[in-house]
């Protein structure tokens, strides 16, 4: 019996027991189901903390690396699980919010909450998944599990719209799902192989024509599960349809995990240097930024706030992934920081969304006039979030943008630059046209902004759950803002795992 | 490549085409059980068998059950 | 735009892109170039390493266990998918079901189809089949209940609650066996050494048949409970 690196299978597995037991749960009284969420996903974060924890010194000197094995070891085809420093501040970063999301939706979610959680727990483990596997065939699984997980609860609250852009969404991720298979069915006949660190070991045997086929489908499909500019018009309808913790998930969570697939497959299995020997990179980096300015003008004639606050993830998205195909270490620094800043903005944004729709008919702007006047701290939490993406100082949206600002005029990317600074401006005008309206109409009723302070005594009860998470996503954005060194040393190891991906593929393929 | 394989392949063309080009759904959901049932054949001729009983029992029995239940539900709200 | 030219243009659009597919698989190395080495292993070693007879059986359920896991999770998770957006909180109302010749014959027939079900399931590890494909079967049987006696019938004899427990079950007991795997033998899902028997009778493979009777129910008791998910409205207006 060998309990090596258990830690591994124990993320992908303990969400889909918990996810099994959800489904027997429909008798049980809410606060035991809404506990053990909270305690599974707890176990969840606990696990990962722990092993970025006791690993530290590894991870400190970048060369932090697990595997689990599961099955014969020796044979050509087994299935792995496989840690580094990258998979380990993506799989930080991506639990936590989700730690938060969970607490936030067990107050939010009133109805079938056991279906809820049971796919909400399936989700997870196929995020885990998909971030720890170093199988072609199971991150095709794992991704396909994504969009079929994700759709009944895009259209929870059953409406016509919202079953509509369900069967968009649903649409849309199974056709690009079919385009990563076929790159997959073509890699598995010219190599015989389906193990990431084998592919990228013989990738160049392959003939060149063979090449293009394979990393267009590749990114044909990626783009599609991104929301890049020619296809990106299901996801505003998707990620403004579904419930707010769901779109906190889709639009903070989940398309970072794809841009970590994205990662893990452009840099590790495929070398990059095939990208700009096909003469893709520099296209895919201008189509990125297309679609990042489209994103944000987009956003201006937005008159829903959720639909808004999607347009601009198409924005923050495309800018992410143009500064990544810079491919310098500049650009991974300024992304990575960018891609855990918009994690916690958009995760907050959506939230607090979600929130100020109980006091509100719905979130067309001018249903949110006077917002500002009945929800004080929740709606000043709000501008505080706004203010980090529109890339206020003393926020972290201010420091990633910074960075990703200096990585594009370093590599004399002026056209990136130009996007990075003009997306920030119109942000600026899009987010200042809700919040003048929620302050428009001024009602006078009851509480004032001091006394919420003061009544901090039901803070961590449950009539004050989902303020206390808005707030926290608040303070972390300020937190970070102020000490974004704290992320140095993990976005620097996981830099040095993309500049190295040998270090990798040997020890994969090693043991 | 025998001559049986030949007949099966146009077959499993035809039907394919047949189910994009008829309007009428019932007519659409029977090439695509034939297709189903085609595409067992050729399976077995290629000696897969655990995949020919997969897509019997899935492809032409199950696929053909839940089209049409999916039918009769779009029919019977249409006359609402 | 005009009709035919659209016609015409998707139809162009379909005709380059199979033409770029079948370009680039007529690029592809021969069957025979192909790196042989996983076939011969699997050929080679297959019997010796799990002890199925069946070495499909053994690629799905002992190879790569963990993939159909994932998908048998897909399952579970796309048959709680349908019941949250087609549950209508109704009552089932039935049809009277087809005429009294197709009842009787069908009421022959059932004890046969269930066995063969069955003999697929349990059989995985040594013949053509195994939990999916007998799984399935198992599900057709509750669409011949729903069709040919209405779908009261099927709701009396097996009602949805009892479908979500041998689901449930059914995914419980891959997960179990999986653990197991951890305690038993160091590594999830690894074959039970203890459960192997003599090769080629009915109990022996290790975990493999005990996987495939889980996955049986699940996906089984899942199709079920979506077709059923699906039909109930139809028949009310039957009635």
């Amino acid at each position: 019996m060998s309990l090596m690196n258990i830690e591994l299978i124990l993320l992908t597995v303990l969400p889909v027991l918990i996810a099994v037991f959800m489904c027997f749960s429909t008798n049980f009284n809410r606060h035991s189901r809404n506990f053990i969420a909270v305690m599974g996903v707890g176990i969840e974060l606990a696990l990962v903390i722990s092993l970025f924890v006791l690993n530290f010194e590894a991870v400190k000197n970048s060369n932090f690396f697990l595997q689990y094995t599961l099955g014969y070891t020796d044979t050509p085809f087994v299935i792995n699980l496989a840690m580094d420093n990258l998979s380990l501040f993506f799989s930080l970063i991506v639990t936590s919010a989700i730690f938060l999301i969970v607490i936030f939706s067990t107050q939010y979610i009133t109805a079938k909450e056991n279906i809820y959680f049971a796919l909400f727990f399936l989700v997870l483990a196929s995020i885990q998944g998909s971030i720890l596997t170093a199988d072609l065939f199971t991150l095709y699984l794992f991704i396909e599990a994504i969009t079929i997980f994700t759709t009944p609860l895009i259209s929870f609250e059953k409406t016509e719209e919202t079953t509509r852009a369900a069967m968009q969404y649903l649409f849309y991720g199974i056709t690009g799902g079919v385009f990563f298979f076929i790159s997959m069915i073509l890699i598995y006949f010219n190599l015989g192989t389906l193990k990431m660190a084998a592919v990228a070991e013989s990738f160049a045997l392959i003939s060149t024509p063979m090449q293009l086929t394979i990393i267009i489908f590749f990114l044909l499909a990626l783009i599609i599960k991104l929301g890049i500019f020619p296809i990106h018009f299901w996801l505003p309808r998707a990620h403004s349809a579904c419930p707010a913790p769901i779109s906190a998930l889709l639009s903070g969570v989940l398309l970072k995990v794809y841009l970590y697939i994205f990662m893990r497959l452009f840099w590790t299995m495929i070398a990059f240097d095939f990208l700009v020997e096909l003469h893709l990179s520099d296209f895919v980096l201008n189509l990125a930024l297309v679609s990042s300015l489209i994103g944000h003008v987009f956003a201006l004639q937005a008159d829903d706030l959720k639909k808004m606050l999607a347009y601009s993830s198409i924005g923050h998205i495309g800018m992410i992934l143009a500064v990544l195909l810079l491919n310098t270490e500049a650009a991974f620094y300024g992304g990575l920081l960018h891609i855990t800043a918009h994690l916690m903005m958009k995760s907050g944004l959506f939230l607090s969304s979600g929130y100020l729709l109980q006091t509100t008919l719905s979130h067309n702007i001018n249903d949110l006039r006077g917002i500002g006047h009945t929800n004080r701290l929740v709606f000043a939490a709000f501008i505080i979030i706004c203010l980090g993406t529109i890339g206020m100082p003393p926020l972290i949206g201010f420091v990633s943008k910074w960075y990703v600002l200096l990585a594009f005029l370093k590599a004399r990317h002026f056209f990136g630059a130009f996007v990075a600074a003009a997306g920030s401006i119109i942000a600026l005008i899009y987010y200042l046209r809700y919040i003048s309206h929620a302050y428009e109409t001024v009602k006078e009723d009851g509480k004032s902004i001091k006394e919420e302070l003061l009544s901090l005594k039901g803070f961590f009860s449950s009539t004050n759950k989902m303020k206390s998470v808005i707030y926290i996503f608040t303070i972390l954005i300020i937190i970070f803002g102020l000490g974004f060194k704290i992320l140095e040393m993990p976005i620097n190891t996981a830099i040095f795992e993309l500049l190295n991906p040998e270090k990798y593929i040997e020890l994969v393929l090693g043991g | 490549m025998n001559i049986l394989e030949i007949i099966l392949l146009i077959f499993l063309v035809f039907s394919a085409v047949m189910t994009v080009r008829f309007d009428e759904e019932l007519i659409s959901i029977i090439f695509l059980s034939i297709f189903s049932l085609i595409l067992t054949a050729l399976y077995l001729l290629h000696k897969a068998a655990d995949v020919a009983l997969a897509e019997a029992v899935i492809g032409a029995g199950l696929n053909t059950a839940i089209f049409m239940s999916a039918i009769s539900q779009i029919r019977h709200s249409d006359s609402d | 735009m005009n009709k035919l030219v659209k016609k015409t243009l998707i139809t162009a659009v379909l005709a380059a892109a199979a033409f770029a597919l079948y370009y680039n698989f007529s690029l592809l190395p021969g069957y025979q170039d192909l790196e042989k080495g996983i076939s011969d292993y699997i050929i080679t070693y297959g019997l010796h390493d799990t002890g199925s007879l069946n070495l499909i059986t053994a690629v799905l359920y002992d190879y790569r266990a963990f993939d159909s896991l994932g998908e048998s999770t897909v399952i579970f998770g796309a048959v709680s998918g349908i019941v949250l957006i087609l549950s209508r909180k109704m009552l089932p109302v039935s049809s009277k079901g087809l005429s009294f010749i197709v009842k009787r014959t069908l009421g022959i027939m059932t004890p046969f189809i269930a066995l063969f079900g069955f003999y697929v399931i349990t059989h995985g590890h040594l013949s053509p089949g195994g939990g999916f494909q007998g799984g399935v079967i198992l599900a057709a049987i509750s669409i011949i209940f729903s069709i040919v006696y209405g779908s009261a019938f099927d709701y009396r004899r097996y009602s949805p609650q009892t479908k979500t427990v041998l689901e449930t079950g059914g995914a419980l007991t891959f997960l179990v066996i999986g653990l197991a795997g951890i305690v038993m033998e160091g590594a999830f899902l690894k074959n039970l050494g203890f459960l192997t028997a003599e090769r080629g009778t009915l109990i022996s493979a290790g975990s493999i048949p005990y996987i495939n009777i889980g996955v049986g129910f699940k996906v089984g008791a899942g199709l079920a409970i979506i077709f059923y998910s699906m039909i109930q409205k139809t028949f009310e207006e039957d009635f």
